[in-house]
């Protein structure tokens, strides 16, 4: 399934993507966090959209579904707010502030996929750091960068 | 669902930003085409723009001050109010006794509009808000284009460009990554966004920008690609003595010259913020100087920070206007009765007491604005005027291109463009309408002749130790634009870039015994304010950064003109102290 890649090589932290994320789903926070890896570097924290979602299976209202696109979407109309799925996440990108009574999820923008358009983030993102891509042919490209690249820190890699 | 399309004006790089529209309601941001200079991609401030129609404190109607408050009124009754009040002070002080000012990311026509009144009413008190850097920037000289980043084998950025016009990273990134000798040098006191990108990061002393493009302009010279004989001053300067003061090696000089000469294609980008480049004016000049002596393909990129700076400064200098600065100093000294802010907010640009005590002394304020910001609060008459996304207008950009728009909505709520708000005030204030004779005030311009002069002033401001404790130099962010005074009304730009905060390094926050969070009080010679201490690596011992975005924390500069009448775009000093727990 196609999804959202970070390629920290490019991004500047800006935040753009946060901005977008938050300007085009007017409903709740953004779902986009920040983590800071060094004071100057900062990795943009975006649902990996797992294949077996450890939200999903902690949910107990089955708030949390996986639609046709792979994309794993939150239904707001049945969400009460208990966090159980910002607990579940192994990757901590469920922003765990709560407000009233919706979780914010990533669902890769679902209107938009539906018109035919890119996530906002990646649309927005100046550097193109953010895209949209095939599991698949972004693993192609990191073991050709990770074997081109041996002895460097995985994160860090620098060209 | 529909998408128009305009240009954003929060910085000069004319950014194509999209409107999704149902019916005449705008309902949010939208992407433009991946095609044009900047294929559709957005800063957080493009994406912003949306929120200015709507925004809580939006003017939506006019407004005028009766029993201390501001109550809503027709425009009739507005517009009648505000001439009738300019009329009395006309009558009983003279034309000349009313101050008119307008900003640089309002449009080419408006800034025009507001040279008419000027006019009109026949006072030469008319300025232009800009940042302290983009009046020495764009006047020193043409800028090239963005097509100049691209395929640069060498990039030399002078400031945080990622931070203050983040939509040229790609590019810059880009040429960077194309090849595996490129090269991307930055020259930054603080170890910026941009710098971690870099090379190498040439972290020189605040306000030693100048220095180093000396002493690089030496080095070029001396690989000897364009022996230009008016160049030849340089050759005189002891460099060692200018990279002494910069605090920096020779080696890091001679490997930026070899790698700007030695590149098929170079570029230097100067992109200063508020306050830490000590002349901006002589750093453009050696900047374009540098360029031209390294020869063929070898570009210098000058990005100011307003959005039309280019058509604001054209428009002042042509009807000689006065400088801000100038205005500022003549507000302060009670020079003038009434002021006419248009469109701008002068208290988040150049903050101070003094300022705003001279606001609260006039006899009358009048604006036109968009936002409700400080100048509101003292204002009599308040009139709702039209962001550019509502009227249709034209700027230059940083390179002098033209761009020229259509409005993307018509004017929210009841709102009227500047444009017919001026006409409107035209005709109804009985001013002299002559044109009042040429006021002095703009700030002087450095010939080549007194480049040594300024390079040895500058020498001297950056090797005298600071008297009051740190240097002070201001943090750009990608989410303000400027003094943030339409940004920082964001509800999303001040959360994700909150203010009040102060960069210190680690050295020193030891010896004065603070820890990051601690709340710390900083004081300069112009103000005192209280702020979160943010211990960092980034900055060197002797160094302290603030949010140039947050106007508490521009209060600690100072904002009278300097001997040119200028304000100055050095770093300020201020000294910090941890709060006394009570």
């Amino acid at each position: 399934m196609k999804k959202v890649f970070v390629n920290i090589d490019r991004c500047i932290a800006c935040r753009t993507c946060s901005a977008a994320c938050d300007y085009s789903h007017n409903e709740h926070r953004p779902t986009i966090g920040y983590g800071e890896l060094r004071e100057d570097v900062r990795l943009p924290f975006i649902c990996r959209q797992c294949e077996e979602p450890a939200c999903l299976a902690a949910c107990p209202q089955g708030a949390i579904k996986k639609l046709d696109s792979g994309a794993i979407k939150r239904m707001n109309m049945l969400c009460t707010g208990c966090g159980l799925c910002a607990l579940a996440c192994p990757f901590g990108v469920i922003e765990p502030i709560i407000h009233s009574y919706v979780i914010s999820k990533c669902d890769l923008c679902a209107s938009r996929l539906e018109e035919g358009l890119e996530p906002a983030c990646v649309m927005a993102c100046p550097t193109e750091a953010l895209t949209y891509e095939e599991a698949d042919e972004v693993a192609e490209k990191s073991v050709m960068i990770s074997s081109s690249m041996k002895g460097r820190h995985p994160l860090f890699r620098r060209v | 669902m529909d998408v128009k399309e305009t240009y954003c004006l929060l910085c000069p790089l004319g950014c194509k930003i999209g409107f999704r529209t149902k019916g005449s309601a705008v309902t949010g941001p939208e992407f433009c085409s991946k095609e044009g200079q900047f294929g559709g991609r957005v800063c957080p401030r493009g994406l912003y723009a949306t929120e200015l129609l709507n925004h809580p404190q939006r003017v939506a109607v006019p407004q005028i001050r009766r029993d201390g408050r501001l109550w809503d009124a027709s425009w009739d009754d507005a517009v009648a109010e505000l001439s009738s009040r300019l009329n009395e002070i006309i009558r009983t002080s003279g034309p000349q006794s009313v101050a008119i000012v307008t900003d640089s990311t309002r449009c080419t026509e408006e800034v025009q509009a507001v040279g008419r009144l000027a006019r009109a009413i026949g006072t030469s008190a008319v300025a232009c808000v800009s940042e302290p850097q983009d009046w020495p920037l764009v006047t020193s000289g043409e800028s090239a284009d963005v097509t100049a980043l691209e395929e640069a084998g060498c990039t030399i950025v002078l400031g945080d460009v990622f931070m203050t016009h983040p939509v040229l990273a790609h590019r810059i990134i880009d040429a960077k990554y194309a090849a595996r000798g490129n090269s991307l040098f930055v020259v930054d006191p603080r170890r910026s966004n941009t710098a971690w990108f870099a090379s190498e990061h040439v972290q020189n002393s605040p306000g030693s920008e100048a220095l180093i493009l000396a002493a690089l302009l030496k080095a070029v010279r001396a690989l000897g690609k364009n022996d230009s004989a008016a160049d030849a001053w340089i050759d005189s300067v002891d460099d060692g003595a200018l990279l002494q003061a910069a605090g920096i090696s020779g080696d890091s000089v001679a490997k930026m010259a070899s790698a700007f000469v030695g590149a098929a294609k170079s570029v230097i980008v100067v992109a200063p913020s508020a306050r830490g480049m000590t002349d901006v004016a002589l750093v453009a000049g050696l900047a374009r100087l540098v360029a031209s002596a390294a020869g063929e393909q070898k570009n210098c990129v000058l990005l100011p920070s307003g959005g039309n700076a280019r058509g604001a400064v054209k428009v002042a200098t042509e009807e000689s206007w006065l400088s801000l600065p100038a205005l500022v100093a003549g507000l302060q000294a009670g020079k003038y009765k009434a002021l006419l802010s248009v469109g701008t907010d002068m208290t988040s640009a150049c903050p101070s007491a003094e300022l705003t005590a001279a606001l609260a002394g006039l006899d009358m304020v009048g604006t036109v604005s968009v936002l409700r910001g400080a100048t509101e609060n003292e204002a009599a008459v308040v009139l709702a005027g039209a962001s550019w996304l509502e009227s249709d207008g034209s700027a230059s950009l940083f390179d002098g291109s033209l761009k020229i728009w259509d409005a993307a909505v018509s004017p929210s709520w009841g709102t009227r463009t500047v444009c017919d708000v001026i006409s409107l005030l035209e005709r109804s204030v009985d001013g002299t309408k002559e044109p009042p004779g040429s006021a002095p005030g703009q700030p002087s311009l450095p010939g080549v002749g007194s480049f040594p002069e300024r390079l040895e002033a500058v020498r001297t401001a950056v090797s005298t130790p600071v008297s009051q404790g740190m240097a002070v130099i201001c943090l750009p962010a990608s989410g303000h634009s400027g003094s943030g005074s339409v940004t920082g009304q964001m509800s999303w730009a001040s959360e994700m870039f909150p203010g009040g905060f102060v960069e210190i390094s680690q050295v020193d926050a030891e010896a004065g015994g603070i820890s990051d969070g601690d709340t710390v009080v900083v004081a300069s010679e112009s103000a005192e304010v209280e702020a979160v201490a943010k211990l960092t690596d980034r900055l060197k011992s002797g160094v302290i950064g603030v949010p140039e975005y947050d106007v508490n924390m521009r209060a600690l500069f100072s904002w009278i003109p300097t001997g040119d009448g200028s304000f100055s775009t050095g770093p300020g000093a201020a000294r910090v102290t941890g709060k006394q727990k009570s």
